[in-house]
């Protein structure tokens, strides 16, 4: 992962603050914006453990993120339970559930494994849609109940904001971790991972059950932002979102993903009052970065940031005769420097 | 469920698996030969629907329906020309992943601007009268269309079949999904063998979408629809074969149409639960064979 520098750390440490602050700056329907943000960052965030880290596509998360929000939702309306004691145990559900489909979708690799995620997720899609008595099908369960103290807006986007920093601290450590180093080598080279005597496997597999945990919890704080869930958490249309806003954001950053998905939160809440052709934009975005610029948004930035410099520094260089040669600005450096440093190998 | 009904829903489901067999076999020839995973499958069936309605509106039942055979499958492939030349060839060794995006956001990009033509109201046109009665079978009517779909389906699998077995072309095909660097070394342009494979799995799509549009409502969505169903079909069989689209089609048009009595709208997720089974059993599919990487 990378290292961020000190102007990073502050950068990051200051949009911290004016986020904690935000209820006191902005009005209820951006702080609500906000806490959509965040609900879906920390999604795209948990998906990333498998995109970004890993390189395994995932197109089944709906299955934990809907998982999550049922947890509470069902908890709540047959067992009348409060609501935060089963968010509390939405990562430990949607973990299982990682486990039980793991268990199926790793039997294949690649575009077969997506397309299996695909399919247990759909699964659990007519689940929802079917079991009436137990779901209420199509309609969803509306209206989970709240603590008083959770019911006023600023409240809700206190706690939901405290939850996400602490999962995207504990995701953050996982991936900087020598296990995260160890998906990224899997990433890069699977053959010679397993050759180092690692069983590359086992490693997708845990990151596949961490990430559905997260995941799961996003599926929560959903409940505890609109107090609903319906079975479309479960389509994989809801699955794609979160690939498509950590493409949009940049896989090889850590905080890609919640760009992206700030971004296209943002721009789908914007544009739809603006204009009708919201699918002939996000079309005519992800074909772009698809085909020009792999590294998302925070790619650009960074070969903005980094680059232009570089580029600065290269043309100098040239014209004092020097012909050495300079990373191209582009280049996915997070991937690299994973591979400059030697891999550190666990156990 | 009665056996009159069964033979009935059977009937129901080879017309369907008829249809997607049309619609995978052009997506399985482009994910073997060509090694891409081509979303944007659904966005030419879609428009192939599309003009065939538009077609056969501007010209009526009877002529328009024969001017579209032809005019429709044409300018599908003009498209798929245009898109594989400005786009597709920028994503072929780059990896699944990138491929499904760039395919995903023209399926994005052409929705909108069908629903920007077309509005969002289904279209639906009539049928040619001798195609519009119905046939008795076992004192139970069976759509005479549901043959002819059956019959275009069946014609399009033995041109297939010819095509790849006995023509230098279609051993050309085959040699790009098993090994087109070899065939490249060979002298043969590999360039254009993908193009024409594009095209050709375009025009089926093409071929799709007009015997479609009289049989159903054509409207946004079923891009989407049909794209994940190929998929399925295109899995269960293994990627690359044509028998292998055949053989998946038939289960899962069978399947759908007799389970869509037991479970109302769960027809996904019959397909994706038999997908799941044979995957358990076959990682790469019924007549997928397990390549290198």
């Amino acid at each position: 992962m990378e290292r961020w520098s000190k102007f990073a750390l502050v950068g990051i440490g200051i949009l911290w603050a004016v986020l904690a602050l935000a209820p006191e700056l902005f009005d209820t329907a951006t702080v609500r914006l906000l806490a959509r943000m965040m609900v879906l960052g920390l999604l795209a965030l948990s998906l990333n453990i498998m995109l970004g880290n890993t390189g395994i596509v995932s197109f089944g998360h709906g299955m934990f993120y809907g998982s999550g929000a049922y947890a509470i939702s069902l908890f709540w309306s047959k067992q009348g339970w409060p609501a935060l004691m089963a968010l509390a145990l939405t990562p430990f559900i949607a973990a299982g559930l990682a486990a039980i489909a793991g268990l199926v979708a790793f039997r294949a690799r690649r575009l077969y494994f997506g397309l299996l995620t695909l399919a247990i997720s759909q699964f659990g899609f007519v689940i929802a849609m079917q079991w009436y008595s137990m779901t209420q099908g199509e309609n969803g369960i509306h209206g989970v109940e709240l603590p008083d103290w959770l019911v006023p807006i600023e409240k809700k986007y206190w706690f939901i904001f405290g939850v996400f920093t602490v999962a995207a601290v504990l995701i953050r450590i996982i991936v900087a971790s020598p296990f995260g180093t160890t998906l990224r080598a899997i990433r890069e080279n699977r053959e010679r991972v397993a050759f180092l005597g690692i069983n590359a496997l086992r490693y997708e597999y845990s990151a596949f059950i961490i990430s559905g945990a997260f995941a799961g919890v996003a599926g929560g704080l959903l409940v505890i932002l609109d107090q609903n869930s319906f079975p479309m958490l479960f389509h994989w249309t809801t699955s794609a979102e979160p690939l498509l806003m950590i493409v949009i954001g940049g896989a090889g950053s850590f905080l890609g993903p919640v760009l992206g998905a700030g971004v296209v939160v943002f721009v789908q809440d914007y544009l739809r009052e603006v204009t009708e052709h919201i699918n002939l934009l996000y079309g005519i975005v992800v074909l772009l970065i698809a085909l020009g610029a792999p590294g998302g948004l925070s790619g650009i930035g960074s070969s903005l940031f980094i680059g232009g410099p570089r580029l600065l520094m290269r043309l100098v260089r040239r014209g004092a005769g020097s012909d050495e040669a300079v990373p191209k600005p582009n280049e996915p450096e997070v991937a690299k420097a994973d591979w400059e440093t030697p891999v550190e190998v666990t156990r | 469920m009665t056996a009159d009904e069964a033979i009935v829903q059977l009937i129901a489901g080879l017309s369907r698996g008829g249809l997607y067999f049309v619609v995978a076999a052009g997506l399985t020839l482009i994910l073997g030969a060509m090694d891409v995973v081509n979303m944007a499958h659904g966005a030419f069936y879609m428009i192939a629907a599309y003009l065939a309605t538009v077609v056969i509106t501007e010209f009526g039942v009877g002529a328009g329906f024969a001017l579209a055979w032809v005019v429709v499958p044409l300018a599908v492939m003009g498209i798929a020309f245009v898109v594989e030349r400005l786009i597709m060839r920028r994503t072929y060794g780059r990896g699944h992943f990138i491929q499904i995006l760039t395919t995903f956001a023209l399926l994005l990009i052409t929705d909108d601007i069908i629903r920007t033509i077309f509005g969002t109201d289904p279209r639906t046109v009539g049928r040619i009268n001798a195609l519009a009665g119905s046939v008795d079978v076992l004192g139970l009517p069976v759509p005479t269309y549901n043959f002819f779909i059956m019959a275009v389906a069946a014609a399009v699998a033995i041109g297939l079949f010819w095509l790849l077995a006995k023509t230098g072309y279609g051993r050309r095909i085959r040699a790009s999904v098993d090994d087109p660097e070899m065939l490249a070394a060979a002298g043969v342009n590999l360039q254009a063998v993908r193009l024409s494979v594009f095209m050709l799995g375009a025009g089926l799509a093409g071929i799709a979408g007009v015997v479609v549009a009289p049989s159903a409502a054509v409207q946004p969505g079923m891009d989407v629809e049909i794209i994940i169903t190929a998929f399925a079909v295109t899995i269960i069989g293994g990627l690359g074969s044509v028998s292998g689209a055949l053989v998946g089609a038939l289960i899962v048009g069978i399947v759908e149409s007799i389970g869509v009595f037991y479970i109302q709208r769960g027809s996904l997720a019959i397909i994706f639960v038999i997908m799941a089974v044979v995957l358990a059993f076959r990682p790469t599919g019924i007549f997928g064979v397990r390549r290198a990487g």
